[in-house]
Parts: structure tokens; C-alpha cells; sequence
């Protein structure tokens, strides 16, 4: 063998313009699903201050209040385009801050996004900086060349400043959204056609699913969508683990509470496949167990996992088995954020409801055992190498099985 | 760059990479998918289109790694499918070689002698020293009885 040879073959390896063309709208498809799982990341980086808010949060059809949207048509191109410009030179940690927001900032973010949403805009402008330098010499700014929030050092934001800084983001999101536009409305029109399909298979159209959808968010969350933002797709191929094939995602956004729900509804019949809810992370963490009281709290979590499926979702069936499963990382002496409880039902079908340690339920899906348990083993594979990777040390982790 | 034009310029040279890492066409997909997507996310500056590629390989060769330690627990696929389209049954059989090396020894090679880095590039890019470069290199060349000049 030479290195001729050696090329040769190699370069025989084609990869060809019908494949590249495929990758492309899977890539597409991704992205979508990376809004998911983005957001589930973002709800993390809120207990950790890197608060990623920017590019993360972008809404493929954002459904925003006319005033505000209103305010966003009103902007001039340049600051537009320019805006799009600093977005894509940020890093990844693009829209931190340099100290962790305070409790009251919180609370009073939350209230005011509500308001902004309502045409209560700030009556000035962020001030943005180029330069580390400059950055120092204000209290309250944006450094743009690192998507960097400057907060005050000695006091809390002003509500005026909070303004500022929710019509920056929304300014952000815009921006995003306008570059992508041609790309959406090409996505959009496919959309529609494949829509258009499963309504003649037989199947409900988008605005069923958004119907059905807004009955789960009232009946599980007491919530009627106002404030919150919603987006909602039709999604024709698997994501996995995320989405499957022939659903209809149906998702609401607190932007101002950093809360988001997520709803899959199957085309074909307009059942519910999965519901998610994510929230700041730290939530879960307060009632995290040690090793030691897991099991005591076992039987209680089934029993509200159950209350769960049957008050919220209205599914009452019979059981061949309810598990629950948690995993233990021996090495650190920690137990997994949450317990999954598994209803299999008779015919196989089964419901998994994963819950915090306190019983609060945080996500729903239709399963089946062997899928449910396959994934889950993946996942502990997954996390122990992670450690071997990242940390450089190995652990073990045990599934508990009850 | 956009999906598109990432696809369109990098797709097959990571595919090339990934089915030589992984030898399997579906992973080898899967792997330049991923490798492509963490791109679209991170919205990294390159120094210039070099910098661009090193990255590209660098982490489209972790993402080989992650699915072959999935691999070597799920085993599955076979080899054919990946040499099935070869005409020619010598360059076919060379592929089977180069698929068939131990991984950290294919990385190596596939750096130096397919994409030309320097050792000391390979060494960069695959984080470890040019001496274990130059062993890996030197194994590779054993094993694949490549009748090729010491650097």
C-alpha cells in the first residue's frame, strides 16, 4: 500500500449533493428541537447567573402583543441589521451579566416584562460600549463585542433599567428573527403543505392542536397563556429523544420568569404525546434528597405521580406495573433531580411522569418499558462519560429501580 | 456561514473522516450532523479558514470517539456497507485496513496522511505530543504497511 492508494480510497468516500441537501433539513429540523433543549439549558444558567437570554430564546413565530411588535417594525434597518451583526460576533455565553440578578430584580423582571408586553417601554435607551474600558465607566450598560450585561455594583437595577434591558432582548430576538426571515418562510410554506396532508390522512389540523394544547396548559397549569408568549410547528420527522415524527409542538414562553412550557400533540389522533415544564433548576435542587432518605420517599412520589396523571391529565387506567426509577452517582453519594415513575399498562403502552423529590411533576410522556428503560440505561452511559471526559475521573452510577 | 453553505463545504470532508473513524455511514451522518449543528450554535470567530477546518475536525473526531465507545458496547454494522459503492476491490480493501486501525492510531493517520497536516498540527489538534504523534504515525505506518518515507 502507498499513500496514493491510501488517498484514493478515502477520497472514494463520496458524499453526495442528495445527501448534503437531506442534512441540511434535518440540521433545519434540529434547530428547532434545540430550542427545547436550549431553553432547558438557559433555565440552568439562571441559578448559575450566565443568563442566556439572546440567541437561546429567539421564537421561530413569535406571537407578541401588536404594541410591541408595533415598536420592533418601527426600528430603523440599520439598527436592526446592526444588532443582528453584534449577535453573531458574541460568544456563547453571549447576554451574561457580571453579578448573579438579586431576588427583587427577579420578582420586579417578572412584573415588568408583563407590562412592557402591555406598552410600558422604557423611556431611554440601553447604553452600549465597545470596549472593557468604557464598560467600567457606567453603572448599567452593554459591552456589545461580548454580549456582556454590566450591572451595578452597589444597588439594585432601576425599573427603568430592567425596561431597558427586556427591550434590548426583545430587540435581539427581532433582529434574529428578520434576518431568518426568508429561511422561515420557505420553512412555513413546506409546513403548511405537509399540514395540509395530515388533515387529509385524517389527521387534526395546528389550530387543534393549539386548542388541545391550551386546555393541557389551563388543566395542568392553570395558566391561560396570557403574558407568555406562544410558537407552535408542525414537526414531520423524528428528533429523538426530543420530538417524534408527526407531532405538533405547541409551546408557551415567560420570558419574564424564565418559565416555559412545551406540549407535543400527536397529528394523527391529537392525543397528547409529552409535556414538559421547565423553570429555574434551583427549584428542583432545594429538594434533592441524600442517598440515605431517597427511598422513604418513594411510595409518596408514586402516589402523586398517580394524583398526577389522573387529576391533571384525566387518565385513569389499570396498571400490570408502577416503577419508579432514580439513579445514584455511588461515587459522589448523590441521587439523580428526579424520579421517573412508570404506569405500564396492559397492553404495553405506558406513561412516564417524572417528578421532583417533593412530587411535583415536571414532565409527561407516552412510552413503552423497553424504550423508556433502553433510554435511560443510554443516559447513565452517557453520564459516566461525561466524568471520564470532563472531569477526568470515573464514577459509578446505579439505576434504583423500586 | 449558513446551513447551506457550511453543509456544502465542509459535509464532505467530515464524512470522509467520520466513516473512516466510525465505518459506518449512518453514524458517520450523524457524526458530521452534530459536528455541523455545534458550529451553527457556537457562531465561533475563526482566525481563517484553516482554524475553521481544525475545528470542524477536531470536534467532528470527539463526536467519532463519543459514538464509538457507544458502539463498542451496542456492536452492530459491518463493513460492506461502507466499501459496497468501491469498483475497484484494491482500494476497497485499502479502506477496510484504514477502518479496521485501533482509533487513537487512525486519527493520527488520517491527520497526517490524508488531510496533511503537520505532526505538529495533528498534535494540536488531537491534544497530545508530536512524540506520540510520531508513535501513533509509526504504528499506523506497521499496521497498514505503508511503504512511506520517515518524516
Amino acid at each position: 500500500m502507498n499513500i496514493t492508494d491510501l488517498r484514493n480510497a478515502v477520497n472514494g468516500i463520496d458524499f453526495d449533493k442528495q445527501k448534503q441537501e437531506q442534512m441540511i433539513l434535518e440540521i433545519r429540523a434540529k434547530k428547532k428541537a434545540h430550542r427545547y433543549t436550549g431553553i432547558l439549558r438557559m433555565a440552568a444558567a439562571v441559578a448559575v447567573c450566565i443568563v442566556t437570554v439572546g440567541i437561546l430564546s429567539v421564537p421561530v413565530r413569535a406571537v407578541v402583543t401588536s404594541l410591541v411588535r408595533e415598536r420592533m417594525e418601527s426600528l430603523p434597518e440599520e439598527e436592526v441589521a446592526q444588532i443582528a451583526e453584534q449577535i453573531q460576533n458574541q460568544q456563547a455565553e453571549a447576554n451574561s451579566s457580571t453579578r448573579e440578578y438579586t431576588e427583587g430584580e427577579k420578582t420586579r423582571r417578572g412584573e415588568l416584562y408583563a407590562q412592557y408586553m402591555n406598552g410600558l417601554f422604557p423611556t431611554g435607551e440601553l447604553t452600549m460600549v465597545d470596549s472593557e474600558g468604557e464598560a467600567k465607566e457606567h453603572e448599567f450598560c452593554f459591552l456589545t463585542t461580548t454580549g456582556v450585561f454590566y450591572l451595578p455594583v452597589d444597588r439594585e437595577l432601576t425599573d427603568e433599567e430592567i425596561l431597558q434591558k427586556i427591550d434590548f432582548e426583545r430587540k435581539q430576538d427581532y433582529a434574529l428573527q428578520e434576518q431568518r426571515a426568508e429561511e422561515l418562510a420557505k420553512r412555513e410554506a413546506a409546513e403548511r403543505e405537509q399540514v395540509k396532508e395530515v388533515v387529509a390522512s385524517g389527521g387534526i389540523t395546528e389550530e387543534q392542536a393549539v386548542e388541545t394544547a391550551t386546555g393541557y396548559l389551563q388543566q395542568v397549569f392553570g395558566l391561560d397563556g396570557s403574558g407568555m408568549e406562544l410558537n407552535h410547528y408542525y414537526n414531520e420527522s423524528d428528533v429523538e429523544p426530543v420530538i417524534v415524527a408527526d407531532t405538533y409542538c405547541v409551546n408557551w414562553s415567560d420570558y419574564g420568569n424564565y418559565r416555559y412550557y412545551y406540549f407535543h400533540i400527536n397529528a394523527s389522533d391529537g392525543t397528547l404525546r409529552s409535556l414538559s415544564y421547565s423553570h429555574d433548576i434551583q427549584e428542583a435542587e432545594a429538594v434533592r434528597p441524600t442517598v440515605s432518605e431517597a427511598p422513604g420517599k418513594i411510595a409518596d412520589i408514586k402516589r402523586q405521580a398517580r394524583d398526577f396523571l389522573e387529576e391533571k391529565l384525566k387518565i385513569r387506567g389499570s396498571y400490570k406495573e408502577v416503577k419508579s426509577y432514580y439513579r445514584v452517582n455511588v461515587t459522589d453519594e448523590t441521587v439523580s433531580r428526579l424520579v421517573d415513575v412508570l404506569f405500564v399498562g396492559e397492553d404495553g403502552a405506558s406513561y412516564l411522569v417524572a417528578c421532583r423529590w417533593n412530587g411535583e411533576a415536571d414532565d409527561f410522556s407516552v412510552t413503552t418499558k423497553e424504550d423508556y428503560e433502553k433510554q435511560l440505561r443510554e443516559e447513565v452511559e452517557l453520564n459516566i462519560y461525561y466524568y471520564e471526559t470532563r472531569e477526568e475521573r470515573e464514577v459509578e452510577i446505579e439505576i434504583v429501580e423500586d | 456561514m449558513t446551513t447551506e453553505e457550511v453543509v456544502t463545504t465542509y459535509s464532505p470532508m467530515l464524512y470522509r473522516i467520520c466513516v473512516v473513524m466510525l465505518g459506518n455511514e449512518a453514524d458517520a451522518q450523524d457524526a458530521v450532523q452534530d459536528t455541523i449543528c455545534r458550529y451553527l450554535e457556537r457562531r465561533k470567530e475563526f482566525r481563517d479558514r484553516e482554524h475553521e477546518k481544525a475545528w470542524l475536525i477536531k470536534v467532528a473526531q470527539n463526536r467519532c470517539r463519543d459514538m464509538r465507545r457507544f458502539q463498542m458496547r451496542h456492536p452492530k454494522v459491518s463493513l460492506e456497507e461502507v466499501t459496497a459503492s468501491y469498483e475497484d476491490p484494491e482500494y476497497s480493501q485499502v479502506l477496510v485496513e484504514l477502518i479496521s486501525l485501533p482509533l487513537p492510531v487512525k486519527e493520527a493517520v488520517y491527520l497526517y496522511y490524508i488531510e496533511g497536516y503537520k505532526t505538529t498540527e495533528v498534535s494540536e489538534i488531537l491534544g497530545i505530543s508530536v512524540n506520540a504523534v510520531k508513535k501513533r504515525l509509526q504504528r499506523g505506518r506497521k499496521l497498514l504497511r505503508l511503504r512511506l518515507e520517515e518524516e
